[in-house]
């Protein structure tokens, strides 16, 4: 179990992480999600203990690791890292690598775990190559079964797939997952991707700017967002111009160039207004031509199953993403009509 | 078709320069390993009744002594300038440098000197060769090994911290080995230059196989023996260079990343509380270090050049240290130059010779500077005999000594002596970087060329500048050749030192002493501020 | 050459009217003059820069190990540049000669000349001396007379010497093989093995300093260091003040002799320049420069000896074939190997 308490990290006195909290339950795989410079591997350094955090504690199963007054060395925090790239030492072979965390261990056992490890990663053949003889996804699953090798109370990730071809990623996430979840390990992942978070994570911490925006599971971040970062950020989708009017004892409506929707607002006590952005999801569109609303194709991409389509609005020339099946053919320039169907309706 | 031949061309091309260059550089060598072609048994009965077991067990005590001691001084001090922060380590980082500019008979003479002035003990043994040897040797370890440490990627110091291993371990485990390449190129350098000194074995009456050379040669009058001994020498040294490359053949020490300039502070001395050594007895080690193998010796010898100088010959010196310093500036950009050819025509060519004859072209370091300089002679003499029968033919008169004599022969000396310890820095720099770069270069259409200015020459200028460096130094130290062949009326700082020190006149010698170390610094602060 | 023949007659008349002589018959002499030399710049520049003003010659130098400037002319073959060869040694000399390096000189030679190959392809120049130093305050000089001496019983553990490596340590075996056969040289050096204080190492001066310290109380060393430390500074001098020197075998056959001496070489371009060196090097005065400065003795007997050459004693010295004694310094070390000398 991993638990963060308000956790500031100051670097040269710049705040790179302000005021985190997190936990992570036993067995959980979770993410740091967000864009480069969000603070998220500085972040995974001072959870893995190679950075004193300035403020706020680390907790580590029972154990505080990191808090002003104490900072157990990363040495002795029984903490996994798998590197963005490898890190693995070229001199030593699998073998060798994949035990070298387990200098402790007598020989027969570090033995038994090594085989273990090697059939849980499929690395049996090559556990006499040197790594440079392995392929990119080889080499990872190295770095992890060394990282896991000594039963560490948590594994972290640090952007793992990103030295990876992007073809592969999805079904070597996959993998990990299953590698990871038949260890039993807490994990804590860092990306900048969100496919690889969705696939791997259970809970997703989505940062921007040194904290979290939000934390929870994917279908809770891509359905229902908290911030406007965290829709912009997640999945794709674009904002249209929308205006909620509330009324006392009424139920608050939202209106768009794209029709009207039920808003959720808290009752006011007199009648207000005010501008507001909507997410609309490629997937929030059917096709309805007696009713929609006019858009020109702009441009197109298709997806085997699915064509995205880029729409824009005739009246009010604004940009849309569409998914639609594959059999709608539109040639870019035409005219089509849509219709917004959502299922949750999300504004900022 | 067209881009099979265009392709065969260019490989081709760079295996008849690779093969070239090695085989010209290899012709003194050879020579010397001719001299095998009349084994004398009786003489060889002699010496194998007498002296060699003698030669044999001094030659490998001594040369394994300076291997480790100066492993020991290099690998430590090296580890400590790149790892800690403790005081003064801006400035032990390059002055650890200075003692290269020492040459070994001289700090030799030096301390012996100083010993017999204060009658404390006798530095004249074994023993004392071998520190002293390590002492001036070390650099070369020290150099390699710094680049190496720090060229080594963090995340390696990340991970084996999260794997719960002490910094003392990851030394050992990690950093050691994956830096065995350069430690053992500069241990091999090392080594090479103990196994060819002549100047304190013979000082301190220490029978080695050098000392043996140049007994059968100068006392025997059998220079074939003599050249037969210097062969065996070369080739035990191939031997061992082949054994360590051949131990490492699987592993590969590419820099998967080039390491970042703003580099991170360090996992271990950043978040350890307390490293294993204390800060303090870091600076205490290095200062003693750079004390003995340096300070001490240097201003013993300026104490005796104070006392002895001449102000009438200051004109003739003047001319001493440009003649020293040209001649060893030009050597080095010409052996640099050579030495990034042949890294580059081991690299690109798919003829997996050239490396083998590479290898060989660089032996000349291993053989005593007298023995090699009759080894160059000797082709160089045979061409300008064919040059001379030529002209004759052609003008009906002789031109004379075209070679042998003059520059070309000095020069071509050098670079056969030398231009291992240039080839061991371009290599150990090109090795590091993966040849899927070159690829991903050419891919983008530019040429070799180009891959070279704009990805290699920012990659390599520490190595080429360590190589350059390294060389200069060398040169400005190197002794019995030039004395055989310089042309007449040039006169270098080794030669007038050795002159006095040879004639047992140490207080004479200590001012041209002196000045070699002194000239020997400036490219070693040179270098240090280009590393930055 | 007619013209040189005059000059040269006319030398022998009045040695000291030389110079001008040969000036006045101008293209006597070649414009250039090289030489390969064993002996140490500083201890024959001056003497050169002297010749080359007077003669209007240009001097070109190179020094080095005389051997491997031997190696250097015998590569170079028939056009090595090379007129001149001058060691410190009489070995180097008969090597040269018998690598067909040499050839003979034309030069008249001074009648005091003895000291030169019966083909005249060498002359010595200086000669130099390897006689016994011994600590005066443990060592009763009685007890010392001869090499022989020097593997009596009562010197065991008390005697320094040099490295047979050394160039002065083969000729005085050689020497010995000479006058004593092969199997006393042997026995004597086995025997003085017996006796060393300590493994052979550093030079001559170093057995002197050793002498004094206390190393060992008998050694072996030539007289030019001792002379030169007499005379250098004063820590040396206290050092060298303390020794005494034992002129061996004075009853028999006399101390240990070598000279250093000069050749003209085989492919020699400029032999006018070459004879005239070598006459003028035999000149009272450059006999007397080229001996002091080094602290040996002139081959010219009617020269003074300098005040600390006359306190070190007149001696007799060997009278052997030198040429001999070159031939011969291979088989010395082979002795010396076989007797564990190192």
């Amino acid at each position: 179990m991993l638990t963060l308490h308000n956790i500031h990290i100051k670097i040269a006195d710049k705040h790179i992480i302000n005021d985190i909290s997190l936990t992570l339950n036993n067995g959980e795989i979770g993410c740091l999600l967000g864009p480069s410079g969000c603070g998220k591997t500085t972040l995974l350094r001072a959870i893995a203990g190679f950075m004193k955090t300035s403020h706020g504690e680390i907790i580590i199963r029972d154990d505080i690791v990191s808090s002003p007054a104490t900072h157990v060395d990363v040495t002795r925090r029984q903490v996994g890292v798998v590197f963005q790239d490898f890190a693995l030492f070229p001199h030593l072979t699998v073998s060798q690598n994949i035990t070298f965390g387990l200098h402790q261990f007598s020989p027969g056992k570090q033995q038994q775990r090594l085989e273990e490890l090697l059939n849980l990663t499929q690395l049996s053949d090559y556990a006499q190559q040197y790594p440079h003889q392995l392929s990119g996804g080889q080499q990872q699953r190295v770095a992890i079964a060394r990282a896991l090798a000594p039963k560490p109370d948590i594994l972290l990730l640090d952007e793992p797939f990103s030295a990876l071809d992007p073809s592969l990623r999805e079904s070597l996430a996959l993998d990990i997952k299953a590698l990871l979840k038949h260890e039993n390990v807490t994990a804590l992942l860092v990306t900048h991707d969100q496919t690889e978070a969705f696939t791997i994570a259970d809970k997703i911490a989505v940062m921007n700017q040194g904290h979290i925006e939000q934390y929870a599971c994917a279908y809770d971040l891509y359905h229902e967002p908290d911030t406007f970062f965290v829709a912009n950020f997640v999945g794709e989708g674009r904002f249209i111009e929308g205006r909620v009017s509330m009324t006392p004892n009424a139920s608050a409506q939202l209106h768009t160039a794209m029709g009207d929707f039920a808003a959720h607002e808290e009752p006011v006590l007199s009648p207000s207004e005010k501008q507001v952005k909507l997410l609309v999801r490629p997937d929030d569109f059917v096709v309805d031509e007696q009713h929609g609303f006019a858009v020109n194709v702009v441009s197109r991409a298709f997806r085997g199953a699915h064509t995205l389509y880029t729409f824009e609005s005739v009246k009010s020339h604004e940009e849309l993403l569409c998914l639609l099946p594959s059999h709608y053919d539109y040639q870019v320039g035409t005219q089509v009509g849509i219709r917004l169907e959502l299922e949750h309706v999300i504004y900022f | 078709m067209a881009v099979i031949i265009n392709k065969w061309r260019e490989l081709d091309r760079w295996f008849v320069v690779g093969a070239g260059l090695s085989v010209i550089l290899a012709l003194p060598v050879l020579a010397i390993l001719f001299s095998y072609s009349h084994l004398s048994a009786e003489l060889w009965r002699h010496l194998y009744d007498t002296t060699l077991s003698e030669y044999l067990t001094n030659s490998v005590l001594l040369t394994l002594g300076v291997g480790l001691g100066s492993m020991f001084l290099g690998v430590a001090l090296a580890w400590c300038v790149t790892q800690y922060t403790f005081w003064g380590r801006g400035f032990f980082e390059w002055a650890l440098l200075l003692p290269l500019a020492m040459p070994a008979y001289i700090i030799a003479y030096t301390y012996t000197g100083m010993f017999d002035q204060f009658g404390w003990f006798d530095s004249r043994t074994l023993l004392g060769a071998i520190v002293l040897m390590s002492l001036v040797l070390y650099p070369y370890v020290y150099i390699l090994a710094k680049t190496a440490f720090s060229s080594q990627q963090h995340t390696y110091q990340d991970a084996a911290a999260s794997l719960g291993v002490t910094h003392a371990r990851y030394f050992f485990k990690v950093a050691l080995p994956i830096a065995r390449p350069a430690v053992f190129t500069g241990m091999a350098l090392a080594m090479m230059e103990a196994l060819a000194d002549y100047g304190t074995v013979a000082y301190f009456g220490i029978s080695t196989f050098t000392t043996g050379i140049f007994r059968t040669w100068f006392g025997m009058g059998e220079m074939q023996l003599a050249s037969q001994l210097a062969g065996a020498l070369a080739v035990f040294v191939l031997l061992v260079l082949g054994l360590e490359k051949y131990s490492r053949r699987n592993m590969r020490f590419y820099q998967t990343q080039i390491p970042h300039q703003d580099m991170r502070v360090n996992t271990y001395t950043n978040t350890q509380s307390k490293p294993f050594l204390s800060p303090l007895l870091m600076s205490v080690f290095c200062l003693v270090v750079l004390a003995v193998a340096f300070i001490i010796p240097v201003f013993q010898l300026c104490i005796w050049a104070w006392e002895f100088a001449e102000v009438s010959v200051i004109d003739e010196y003047l001319s001493l240290v440009s003649n020293s310093f040209l001649l060893a500036f030009s050597t080095s950009v010409l052996i640099v130059a050579l030495a990034l050819l042949l890294s580059y025509a081991q690299r690109f060519s798919t003829h997996s010779q050239v490396s083998g004859l590479t290898q060989f072209a660089a032996l000349g370091y291993a053989i005593p500077g007298t023995v090699l300089a009759i080894g160059v002679l000797q082709p160089l003499g045979w061409l300008d005999e064919q040059i001379n029968v030529l002209w004759a033919f052609v003008f009906d008169e002789y031109i004379g000594l075209v070679f042998s004599g003059t520059f070309v022969a000095l020069m071509f000396a050098y670079c056969v002596r030398f231009l291992s310890v240039a080839l061991h820095n371009t290599q150990n720099g090109l090795e590091r970087i993966k040849p899927n770069v070159d690829d991903a270069v050419l891919t983008l259409g530019l040429g070799r060329l180009r891959i070279f200015s704009r990805i290699h020459l920012p990659l390599l200028k520490k190595s080429i500048l360590a190589a350059g460096i390294l060389v200069f130094v060398d040169v400005l130290k190197e002794l019995p050749a030039t004395l055989i062949l310089r042309p007449f009326n040039f006169n270098t700082l080794a030669v007038k030192a050795f002159e006095y020190a040879t004639d047992e006149r140490l207080l004479a010698a200590a001012l041209p002493s002196v000045t070699i170390v002194l000239v020997g610094i400036i490219p070693v602060i040179l270098l240090t501020r280009a590393m930055k | 050459m007619k013209k040189l023949a005059v000059a040269l007659a006319l030398s022998l008349l009045s040695p000291l009217s030389l110079p001008s002589m040969a000036l006045a018959n101008d293209n006597v002499v070649e414009a250039e003059l090289n030489i390969y030399s064993a002996r140490k710049e500083v201890l024959i520049k001056p003497l050169l820069d002297k010749f080359s003003e007077q003669y209007n010659v240009k001097i070109n130098l190179v020094t080095g190990k005389a051997d491997a400037l031997l190696a250097r002319a015998k590569s170079e073959g028939q056009f090595s540049p090379v007129d001149i060869i001058i060691t410190t040694d009489v070995g180097r000399l008969a090597r040269a000669k018998s690598q067909s390096l040499t050839q003979p000189m034309t030069a008249m030679l001074p009648e005091f000349v003895t000291l030169k190959d019966q083909d005249n392809h060498w002359v010595a120049l200086t000669t130099r001396n390897r006689p016994i130093l011994i600590n005066p305050l443990t060592v009763d000089s009685n007890t010392i007379t001869s090499y022989e001496d020097l593997i009596k019983p009562i010197f065991k553990g008390r005697v320094c010497i040099r490295s047979s490596s050394n160039i002065y340590n083969q000729s005085l075996v050689a020497a010995m093989i000479i006058q004593k056969g092969e199997e006393q040289a042997l026995a004597w050096s086995k025997g003085l093995v017996e006796n060393f204080a300590r493994r052979p190492k550093g030079g001559d001066r170093d057995q002197i300093k050793a002498l004094v310290s206390g190393v060992c109380d008998v050694a072996v060393a030539n007289t030019y260091y001792l002379a030169a430390m007499r005379n250098a500074d004063e820590a040396s001098q206290a050092i060298a003040n303390q020794v005494k020197v034992i002129w061996p075998n004075q009853s028999d056959r006399g101390v240990h002799l070598n000279i250093s001496g000069i050749a003209i070489a085989k492919h020699a371009k400029n032999i006018h320049a070459a004879n005239l060196l070598i006459e003028t090097m035999l000149q009272k005065e450059a006999q007397y420069w080229y001996a002091n400065t080094n602290y040996e003795y002139p081959v010219d007997p009617s020269i003074e000896w300098s005040g600390t050459l006359k306190a070190m004693g007149t001696f007799k010295h060997e009278s052997i074939d030198l040429n001999q004694v070159g031939e011969l310094n291979a088989q010395a070390l082979r002795i010396m190997d076989k007797a564990g000398w190192r």
